[in-house]
């Protein structure tokens, strides 16, 4: 049986620290664009998502 | 381009609906080189789980600090504003963008593919909703990722755990949609 208390991730490295300089720039520009991309993707849309999942193909 | 439509029928046709603005292709392959740059420049992979994992530690400090800072969860991965959680900020204020400048902020609770098939209810849409939600949340986390962590991140490296999880999200979401889309 799982013990939850035993399966957690726990990682050997200190804990992160708060994130500087080009990592954070990175982390802006690439979350901006990612978010960007998967609107124009329609991903942010119900009937995208739905529909691929009862496989109707949708309009590019 | 003309793609073929396979269109099984559930009463509702999801392709009547309005898709993405731009090719999904295009889409696919430009978040494809998003990840290359996000691990060239930042030793980082794209993912979103853990933004909510952080999310719930801030409000976990809040209302009962002591008792978030035992969970040893939070001891190995304190919540901060660390590279998951400025990234998938950053993303909803992209996604927010895409959409203002694409024209389609809309004030509507319910999705037309919805209420043409549920109705009206705002309660069932919230019910449904949330209860997905919290899958979704608890799923990704015992997984130790998504469908962006594990499905672009994880395939891309071609992680077999990766693959795997992925062909369970879809087999999974495929039967629940159906089972949602006929039976109820």
């Amino acid at each position: 049986m799982i013990e939850p208390g035993k399966v957690v991730k726990e990682s050997s490295e200190p804990p992160p620290l708060a994130l500087t300089g080009e990592k954070l720039i990175v982390a802006i520009l690439g979350g901006l664009a990612f978010g960007f991309l998967l609107q124009k993707g329609g991903v942010a849309k119900y009937n995208v998502l739905v529909g691929q999942l009862l496989l109707q193909a949708s309009r590019s | 381009m003309n793609v073929p439509l396979l269109v099984a029928d559930f009463g509702v046709n999801a392709t009547n609906y309005d898709g993405g603005a731009w090719s999904p292709y295009v889409v696919g392959a430009g978040i494809g080189v998003l990840s290359w740059l996000t691990f060239y420049f930042a030793d980082k992979a794209i993912g979103a789980s853990s933004f909510y994992a952080t999310l719930a530690g801030f409000i976990g400090k809040l209302v009962a600090p002591r008792h978030t800072e035992s969970l040893r969860y939070y001891k190995s991965n304190p919540p901060g504003a660390d590279w998951g959680f400025i990234f998938v900020f950053c993303t909803i204020l992209g996604g927010f963008i895409a959409a203002w400048t694409g024209g389609e902020i809309r004030n509507e609770w319910l999705h037309p593919m919805w209420r043409d098939r549920f109705g009206d209810s705002i309660a069932l849409r919230a019910i449904i909703g949330f209860a997905g939600g919290v899958l979704m949340a608890f799923g990704s986390r015992l997984a130790g990722g998504c469908t962006s962590g594990h499905g672009i991140s994880g395939t891309l490296q071609l992680n077999a755990g990766s693959w795997l999880t992925v062909a369970c999200m879809f087999l999974s979401g495929i039967a629940t949609a159906m089972l949602l889309y006929t039976a109820l």
